[in-house]
């Protein structure tokens, strides 16, 4: 008795998942190692403007991203081929413009590793939800590197929603329904005359005991089941084909006459111009970086040497999209539910460095986002090294961006 | 048995035939082809010179030949490439209107389903004309590579007119896949034609088209084979 009530709890279970599914609103930012996530792609000052739009309005999302130094060897990297995606589920905008260092993302690229880029990408809305919008770098053979999302409020009736282009050829068309009525078209006469050519064959009834005792009886008689076949069915069968390639002649020179001038599908490989590294003004090392499982916190030992005139704050620890603030000098709140804030996340053991100055400094990243991002899964992976940006912060809102990497020890008492 | 009941019972066994023929070969048929060539035939920026007419010419003429063969050898019907193709058809414009517009919100224009019906109807009428494997393979099924790009090129060519977007010269179809956001496809994913020093007089469409009927031809004769094989009465010895 137990095994059928088993298998009806589980039948249940299984059907009300089908009648009420959950709302999937991730895009699978966590599902990466954490390494992984912490080794590749570094975004930063991603913004999203504005949160709010109706349909036909644009939505700007721009910032920086670092292409990490730590890169895992084993990941293919954007040294190969990088497209800039947008991370959200379906259609809900078009891509109007996107852009890394200014030049145009409409095919794929390749960059360099340890270096910053700036990217925007212009989304019009097309239709309405509470919609999770993400950049998103696609690297080839690898995945998707997803940088942080947001929550865009998207209001309007999408039946108002118009896509014009003009070709070169000055015709215009609307892209949401670009060239229907000729693929219905054509689609109709094909299935108009496959149908006929069915409906030759299958008007007998009943069709297929009565033909096959037909064929058997023929090889029986002649030797040659094909005497089953009358004169009548060869000259309508000539009569198909010699209409049918008519159609597709008539077709073809119809479509050459209304479009002489086409061209192939694009797919050249942009390049965005190389640009020297900056030498860094501040310079870091990593000496050791723990992770103490029971408290959640991660902790970093660095040698930090200041070669800027100015005092300089550590404000920031970002790895994997999450970004640990260092309250005592910096007010940052998370934007949305899922914006992976840490407002008081970083402590700093003498977070000021004057100029010149050089000495180690303990750092502290705490917060359960380590856990809820899943980064705490580090301490199973299996080369458990890892990166992130740190910021120093000067007083006249100048800014220095510093990558650390390194192998990481779990503490787990 | 009075004539009667047995017109009824034929009836009833070309009632389950066909209903067999729908659910297991357009199933079987749109499953198998998803998951070999499905993206040139879901997205109109994947329809290009030297894979599309190529890919899908030869992985869909499976089911037409291996069913022609027990259809012909039992029954000498020349319909089998006609009715998968059609059931094919029908099934991708359910797949795209529901799946793709509906649910997944994609306009019909970017995922519009390629026109195959010809190509079934000249196969099947080759086969009755000739009433040789042998031939049929030869004409038809070469024919069945070769007027593929043809065939489609009324609907297609107007996506591949160009346009000046923001500097850039592109297609009508690029632009589609450009704008139409899709979040696990990136550009680079595509396998479209790339420009090659291996060319022949930019004749790309008409090499491949040949090269499709050929291929299509061997195919043709391979799953002839194979349905002769699965079609072997073995069990039931006479109706």
């Amino acid at each position: 008795m137990r095994m059928p009530r088993a298998a009806t709890f589980v039948r249940s279970g299984l059907l009300l998942l089908v009648i009420f599914p959950l709302l999937a609103v991730a895009h699978g930012e966590r599902a990466q190692q954490a390494n992984t996530r912490m080794r590749t792609i570094n975004w930063y000052d991603v913004e999203f403007s504005p949160r709010a739009v109706q349909i036909g309005e644009e939505v700007r999302i721009s910032g920086h991203f670092r292409t990490s130094g730590f890169w895992p060897p084993q990941i293919p990297s954007v040294e190969g081929q990088v497209f800039l995606n947008a991370g959200t589920a379906g259609p809900n905008f078009i891509r109007v413009s996107s852009t890394i260092d200014g030049v145009s993302m409409v095919q794929s690229t390749a960059l360099e590793l340890g270096r910053d880029y700036t990217f925007e990408m212009v989304l019009k809305a097309r239709r309405p939800g509470r919609i999770h919008v993400h950049p998103v770098l696609s690297v080839k053979d690898a995945g998707g590197m997803v940088g942080p999302g947001r929550w865009i409020e998207v209001t309007g009736d999408p039946a108002n929603f118009e896509n014009e282009v003009t070709t070169m050829f000055g015709r215009v068309a609307d892209l949401e329904t670009f060239n229907l009525g000729t693929v219905a078209t054509w689609h109709i006469i094909w299935f108009v005359i496959g149908g006929a050519w069915l409906a030759y064959w299958l008007r007998q009834r009943p069709l297929f005991i009565p033909r096959l005792r037909q064929v058997e009886a023929a090889e029986a008689d002649s030797g040659d089941g094909d005497a089953v076949i009358s004169g009548q069915d060869r000259r309508v069968a000539v009569a198909f084909l010699i209409g049918t390639l008519i159609v597709v002649a008539v077709g073809f020179q119809w479509a050459e006459r209304m479009y002489p001038v086409t061209t192939p599908l694009r797919t050249a490989r942009v390049t965005v111009p190389a640009k020297a590294a900056a030498e860094p003004l501040i310079e870091v090392q990593l000496q050791s970086a723990r992770y103490r499982i029971p408290g959640r916190s991660f902790e970093m030992d660095l040698e930090v040497t200041n070669r800027t005139p100015k005092p300089l704050r550590l404000t920031e620890f970002s790895t994997a999209n999450i970004r640990f603030i260092n309250d005592r000098a910096l007010t940052v709140q998370p934007e949305d539910s899922h914006d992976l804030v840490a407002p008081h996340g970083l402590r700093v053991d003498g977070d000021l460095l004057q100029p010149g100055e050089s000495r180690r400094m303990e750092v502290y990243a705490e917060d359960a986002l380590w856990e809820t991002q899943r980064l705490v899964h580090m301490i199973n992976d299996p080369d458990s090294i890892i990166a992130g940006l740190l910021f120093f912060d000067a007083e006249d809102g100048a800014r220095e961006i510093v990558e650390i990497g390194g192998p990481m020890l779990p503490v787990f008492h | 048995m009075n004539k009667a009941l047995s017109r009824r019972l034929e009836l009833q066994v070309d009632f389950a035939i066909l209903i067999a023929i729908v659910f297991a070969l357009a199933g079987a048929t749109s499953f198998v082809l998803a998951v070999t060539m499905g993206d040139w035939e879901y997205w109109v920026d994947w329809k290009d010179r030297r894979f599309w007419p190529l890919i899908p010419a030869v992985l869909l003429i499976i089911f037409p030949a291996g069913l022609s063969a027990a259809f012909w050898a039992r029954f000498r019907l020349p319909i089998a490439c006609t009715s998968v193709v059609l059931l094919y058809t029908g099934i991708r414009w359910f797949s795209t209107y529901l799946n793709f517009h509906v649910f997944a919100g994609y306009p019909v224009s970017f995922v519009w389903p390629s026109v195959f019906i010809p190509l079934a109807i000249v196969l099947d009428c080759t086969l009755l004309i000739t009433r040789s494997v042998f031939l049929t393979g030869l004409f038809g099924a070469f024919l069945w590579g070769v007027l593929l790009y043809p065939a489609n090129w009324p609907m297609l060519a107007a996506f591949h007119e160009p346009v000046d977007y923001r500097g850039e010269l592109l297609t009508v179809a690029d632009l589609l896949g450009y704008e139409y956001i899709r979040t696990g496809l990136p550009e680079y994913v595509r396998m479209v034609e790339r420009s090659v020093l291996r060319t022949f007089g930019d004749a790309v469409v008409p090499l491949t088209a040949v090269f499709a009927g050929f291929l299509c031809t061997l195919s043709y004769y391979a799953w002839w084979g194979i349905g002769s094989v699965l079609n072997r009465q073995i069990w039931l010895k006479k109706i």
